[in-house]
């Protein structure tokens, strides 16, 4: 029966790699999680290996014995002569062996190199666990014979692993993006439910872990189960009424919770077979508390992505004391030497060797892998998931919506990225069918504008007309008789041809502005022209309403690209609001002022009238198609959400510019250079 | 030889319009409404020829601010574009579209 109940207990320590494993993939990226799967299960296999041909040893000779190497002459006989009971006490000592080793896993993971890790973990296997092992539990070890009392590790197991983290931590600082002046994880986990299942799964095994240090038949048992079973329980209570409990005010970190209830298990591996059951519930409420305080401080120096150090170096090392402080018969002097000595001694053994190896090749991954993650850069395991969002980063980068991103079927991400390709197909229609309704709309109300125009227009073609027909007039009665002076005749032949040439002017802006807007034409051209062209327009509008429009063009050789057309009807619109809006007033001017902007990326018109300023709430609607301030039948509305509609269709952009006492509008007009 | 106000911003077409009538009346041209209107008072022209597009006020505005007319027999308003006019203007005011004929200018003068 004993032998069953120790295997049985090796089974349950062994089991306690899966609950690392868990702990560990869960609190990663899941970039990651592959990385540190791969870590324990190599702890499994080869520190297991190690310590069952290795290790054993220094639990069965004393140290001497081993240095002399006179046990190698029985190393064969040793293992063909084990009893079942030997061999089964052999696997529940591998157990342990493997737990040392793989608490440093967690804390590393995300950065450290998985050739470093391997070295590391096989020396620790070979040189630093078997060392603290004879001196702890072998018969004649040195800290055994002072009566330093450890039943399960405490120190053996978990506070050389604490240290080990610690020292591997600190040596390869925070994780890309991890700051250690923050106090709060500013990584995001992968998975909660697998901490939490993991830290259930060694809270389980942790009865194992502590019953099976004595025989079945002891009269121990019963208590260092009970010890170890409450003990855990007080530390989850603990951890959780630390972060107020049900109390509405905070947020519970599970993963914090988790590590606490661990670090109560801890703390009672040490005396689970000394203490009364009320001491151990204090030991290991005390111990949650010790954890939680200490996962917050260290944070200011390593980067520990499971919070590996403060529950197995603070928990161990509370562990160890807390038998000196709570049983009489152990000395408490005694307890702080042994661990004293074994943290002192396992910091010196894990700074020698990284540090060594750290002179020879980086402890930690390239930048980029790291980015990437372990998974890919270190084990070519591909991350679907992964992959489908650096496929959606293409996308927005490329701006090419719509188009279909591979996938394998009948997979969950697969499904997900064919389902992300039938919304990102539909909405890419929805978002052409909007913009040729915007066209559309800009046809028509251009349309509607421009015929405003042209009827202003031809209105004023008149004008003129009636001139010439006058001056012919003249002359033909003064030719008649014949008191037409050659003087008088160029004088009037002069006067007809500057009409003509003021008719032809309009005509060539009426040619442009119902010029077919539907497609917008870019067209590159120096801003002089359109300047001129506006001029002639506008000239007219602003005689009629008697204000004036002064034009002053900086740089006026620089060249824009647009639609001359619309550009033209978009500075027109804006100028003849102006004068309507100021053309009642004593004041009344308009001024339209041109610069480049923005480093020659564009070039910049400024509209600025005599007036105040508009008001907010017009300032917040002016632009929406209908709106108007003008008396019913004297403007469509449509001027403003045009001249928009345009500015937008062509690179450039039309706002409200408070900048300026008066009111002003500006028109960014996109330069050539930009657009070629 | 009857009295006759021309106004009308278009300095070319007064001179035009000056030159072909100065020989059946007496023209008295401007450009500015508001100058014509300190004028008319004191001219007390027979006939009143205005156009209807001018700076600062249009004509039927021009002729509301002329508190008496009885001297004025004949008032005729050009346009270029007669839609503008307003409906309610009075019919005793003569239309003529813009670009007319001097002779149809002068028989309706004349008349």
């Amino acid at each position: 029966m004993s032998v069953f109940w120790t295997l049985f207990c090796a089974f349950l320590v062994l089991l306690m790699q899966i609950g690392f494993l868990l702990i560990e993939a869960g609190s990663v990226r899941r970039k990651n999680s592959a990385s540190v799967s791969f870590k324990n299960i190599f702890d499994y296999f080869v520190c297991f290996f190690i310590f069952y041909f290795w290790g054993i040893f220094f639990l069965k000779f004393s140290l001497d014995q081993i240095l002399s190497l006179s046990f190698f002459s029985q190393f064969s006989t040793f293992f063909l002569e084990l009893t079942t009971e030997e061999v089964v006490n052999s696997i529940y000592q591998a157990g342990f062996a493997c737990t040392a080793c793989t608490i440093v896993s967690g804390a590393v993971a995300e950065r450290t190199d998985s050739k470093a890790y391997i070295v590391f973990t096989v020396l620790v296997s070979l040189i630093c666990y078997p060392i603290v092992l004879n001196w702890v539990w072998s018969d004649n070890g040195f800290l055994n014979e002072r009566g330093f009392v450890d039943l399960a590790g405490a120190s053996v197991v978990h506070a050389l692993g604490g240290v080990n983290a610690f020292v591997f931590c600190f040596l390869l600082g925070p994780r890309l993006g991890g700051d250690l002046k923050r106090k709060e994880v500013t990584l995001t986990n992968n998975d909660q439910v697998q901490i939490v299942f993991g830290g259930f799964l060694l809270s389980l095994c942790w009865l194992g872990f502590n019953g099976g240090a004595v025989s079945f038949e002891s009269p121990a048992l019963g208590k260092i189960i009970a010890n170890t079973a409450l003990g855990g329980a007080a530390a989850f209570m603990t951890s959780f009424l630390f972060f107020g409990g049900v109390s509405r005010r905070k947020q519970v970190p599970i993963s914090t919770i988790v590590n606490g209830s661990l670090g109560g298990l801890v703390s009672v591996t040490a005396g689970a077979h000394l203490f009364n059951i009320f001491e151990a519930l204090l030991v290991a409420a005390i111990g949650a508390t010790i954890v939680m305080l200490s996962d917050k401080f260290l944070r200011n120096f390593i980067d520990d992505v499971v919070g590996a150090v403060s529950v197995h170096l603070f928990g161990g090392v509370w562990g160890v004391v807390s038998v000196g402080v709570f049983v009489s018969e152990v000395s408490l002097i005694e307890q702080i030497f042994g661990i004293f000595i074994i943290v002192l001694f396992c910091f010196i053994f894990s700074l020698l060797v990284l540090g060594t190896f750290n002179r020879i090749r980086p402890l930690r991954v390239s930048s980029s892998s790291e980015k990437q993650g372990l998974n890919y850069s270190e084990f070519g395991v591909k991350d679907e998931l992964g992959e489908f969002f650096t496929a959606l980063d293409k996308q927005v980068l490329e701006g090419t919506y719509g188009v279909d991103i591979s996938y394998e079927p009948n997979t969950i991400i697969g499904d997900m990225t064919y389902k992300y390709n039938e919304v990102s197909k539909s909405f890419k229609a929805a978002l052409e069918s909007e913009k040729d309704l915007k066209v559309k709309l800009v046809q028509q109300s251009s349309l509607a504008a421009t015929g405003e125009l042209a009827s202003g227009i031809a209105h004023e073609i008149n004008n003129p007309l009636a001139i010439i027909k006058a001056t012919v007039f003249t002359m033909r009665k003064l030719g008649g008789k014949k008191k037409l002076s050659d003087e008088m005749l160029v004088n009037f032949m002069g006067d007809i041809e500057n009409t003509v040439d003021r008719i032809a002017k309009i005509i060539t802006s009426l040619k442009n502005i119902t010029r077919d807007t539907s497609s917008s034409t870019k067209e590159h051209f120096p801003v002089i022209e359109l300047v001129e062209e506006v001029e002639a327009l506008i000239e007219i509008k602003s005689k009629a309403k008697g204000v004036q429009v002064s034009f002053n063009i900086r740089n006026d050789q620089f060249s824009v690209t647009f639609d001359r057309v619309q550009l033209s009807q978009v500075l027109v619109n804006l100028i003849s609001n102006a004068i309507d809006a100021v053309a009642e007033n004593d004041d009344n001017w308009v001024q339209v002022e041109g610069s480049v902007a923005l480093n020659e990326k564009f070039y910049e018109f400024k509209i600025i009238d005599s007036g105040r300023g508009i008001s907010k709430d017009v300032q917040a609607k002016m632009f929406n198609p209908f709106f108007t301030t003008k008396d019913v039948g004297k403007g469509t509305g449509l001027g403003l959400s045009l001249v928009k509609k345009i500015m937008e269709l062509n690179n450039g952009d039309i706002y409200y510019n408070e900048a300026e006492g008066n009111t002003c509008f500006s028109v960014k007009v996109p330069s050539s250079k930009e657009s070629s | 030889m009857k009295k006759l106000f021309i106004l009308d911003d278009e300095k070319v077409l007064l001179k035009y319009l000056n030159l072909c009538l100065c020989d059946e009346f007496e023209v008295i041209s401007f450009e500015d409404p508001e100058k014509a209107l300190d004028a008319v008072n004191i001219e007390k022209p027979q006939i009143l020829l205005i156009d209807y597009k001018l700076p600062k006020m249009n004509g039927v505005e021009f002729l509301e601010a002329i508190k008496d007319k009885s001297f004025s027999d004949k008032i005729i308003m050009m346009t270029e574009f007669w839609e503008e006019l307003p409906t309610s203007l009075p019919e005793s005011i003569i239309c003529l579209n813009k670009p007319f004929e001097i002779e149809e200018l002068l028989e309706v003068l004349r008349e």
